[in-house]
């Protein structure tokens, strides 16, 4: 398989993962508390030194993200995404300090990741925005995540759109060489195309008032449940940590 | 806000870098006009559209609404951006850059959240303009996942739930097919009841009569001629020099080849 190929083959898994992204699992709860309780459960398993209670953790964690109806291939593509870039890591590690180190990276990173994925797949994006915005998150910030979200659906649908029609106008193989040539060209045109589309969907968004503060229909407040859940989050993570060192 | 005269463009500029899209330009829009601007691509049309909306700002020259100059330094005014922005809508040409939101219901929410109106008033106004606009059933869908039709009909939703003075289209009926054009079409020529203000930046010359009481030919940033939709569709050597219409061959049922305009 060539490069522009497993790009555009990328490029249209993304689409679709993407796509998916926005029809979140209505499981309900504050969207403060899943933020809070990602951001301590994460702490505490970077700060884990035992592979076995990681292990443990991914496995409570994958537990609770399939009965929040996530599904298992979601969960297996998430933490591909993650080994791939965890192996960066933990390849070096295994020559290096040996293989239950290289465990130690990886299984930190999938945890972190599981924990990550059941917060983006059960709660809308701009839920998670206005809750960092409860928690003082810095406007700007804010700004810019909500920028990225809207726009990345667009920058992928024109890469996808752009590798599709350079296709159709290719008559017979094209080199290695070729192909790097090409893909490098549509690198730099979809370079200059998204700037000219980040700013039509800043304006898009100004022109309906928007300046830079998130604001959505619902109103947060916190149910029994949503304190049962923050104080059940705050003592696992507490029991991770201490567990772990 | 009593001016009957809705924008007044003096002698004005817009460049892109050293690329001037508006060369000096004069321009009076007055209250309930349906004006068309006609143009081929790069003469202005969007440009102007966005500067009328207050994105853009003048590089020299006057932009005034109802008798106010626009200046970026008055839209950091909060009290005057929003009333504005609810006075004033612009439709993309591109929906999807115009639909970010997660569902057909939050995007048509987004301008009123914005503006902080009470969100009971919100889910009422919501409710009426998807009912307006006979999309309700759309409610719940992502809109990337709409067709083109639906698209549009959502982008103007989201504006048009703000209740505007004047509306900005750029090319409303850019790639629809034929029905979904006319529904567009057929909206726009009702809506408001003649008091509002329709400004709509377009190449199709078959909708003109329908959309606007008057039309404004752009060439190069200037403008080059302005009249009744009639009188400008009947001056064929002005269509044919602002790239707006070209001698082309129609080939009969007979087979026969024959020019046509």
């Amino acid at each position: 398989m060539n490069v522009s190929r497993v790009l555009e083959s990328t490029l249209s898994q993304l689409t679709g993962t993407l796509a998916q992204s926005e029809t979140t699992l209505k499981t309900g709860g504050d969207p403060r508390v899943k933020v809070i309780g990602a951001l301590l459960v994460t702490v505490a398993a970077v700060s884990v030194r035992r592979w076995a209670i990681l292990a443990a953790l991914l496995v409570l964690l994958s537990g609770v993200a399939i009965l929040a109806g996530i599904t298992w291939k979601r969960l297996f593509a998430g933490w591909a995404g993650g080994l791939f870039f965890a192996a960066v890591v933990a390849v070096p590690a295994v020559f290096n300090s040996g293989w239950q180190l290289a465990l130690l990276l990886v299984l930190r990173s999938e945890a972190s990741l599981t924990c990550w994925m059941l917060l983006i797949l059960t709660t809308p994006f701009n839920l998670v925005l206005r809750a960092l915005q409860a928690l003082s998150v810095p406007t700007v910030f804010i700004a810019i995540l909500s920028m990225t979200f809207r726009y990345i659906f667009l920058l992928v649908q024109t890469a996808q759109d752009m590798l599709l029609s350079r296709r159709s106008r290719i008559v017979g193989r094209m080199t290695g060489a070729d192909h790097r040539r090409m893909l490098s060209s549509t690198a730099g045109v979809l370079l200059g195309k998204s700037m000219q589309m980040s700013d039509d969907v800043y304006h898009a968004m100004a022109s309906r008032g928007f300046r830079g503060e998130i604001r959505v229909m619902q109103n947060f407040e916190m149910a029994t449940r949503d304190w049962s859940l923050l104080v059940s989050v705050a003592a696992l993570a507490a029991a991770v940590f201490v567990t772990g060192r | 806000m009593t001016n009957s005269l809705v924008f007044e463009a003096i002698n004005l500029h817009y460049s892109y870098g050293k690329i001037a899209a508006l060369d000096g330009l004069n321009l009076n829009i007055s209250q309930g006009e349906r004006i068309a601007f006609l143009g081929a691509n790069g003469s202005g049309k969007s440009t102007l559209l966005r500067l009328l909306d207050a994105l853009y700002f003048p590089s020299s020259g006057e932009l005034r609404y109802q008798g106010t100059k626009l200046t970026e330094e008055l839209f950091e005014e909060e009290s005057f951006a929003f009333a504005y922005r609810r006075e004033v809508a612009l439709v993309f040409q591109n929906p999807d850059v115009q639909l970010f939101c997660p569902t057909v219901y939050e995007e048509v929410a987004f301008g009123p959240l914005q503006m902080k109106w009470p969100k009971e008033v919100i889910r009422v106004r919501v409710a009426e303009t998807l009912e307006l606009l006979k999309i309700s059933h759309l409610a719940e869908r992502v809109p990337h996942q709409l067709s083109g039709g639906e698209k549009k009909k959502v982008a103007l939703a989201s504006v048009l739930i703000l209740d505007p003075k004047v509306i900005l289209l750029d090319e409303p009926c850019a790639a629809l097919d034929p029905r979904s054009q006319m529904q567009i079409i057929d909206f726009l020529a009702e809506w408001g009841n003649k008091s509002k203000t329709v400004v709509t930046a377009t190449h199709d010359l078959h909708t003109l009569e329908d959309i606007a009481d008057k039309c404004v030919v752009f060439e190069q940033g200037k403008i080059i001629a302005s009249g009744a939709p009639h009188d400008i569709l009947h001056d064929h050597d002005l269509l044919k020099r602002s790239n707006l219409m070209h001698s082309h061959r129609h080939r009969s049922v007979a087979g026969h080849v024959h020019q046509a305009e």
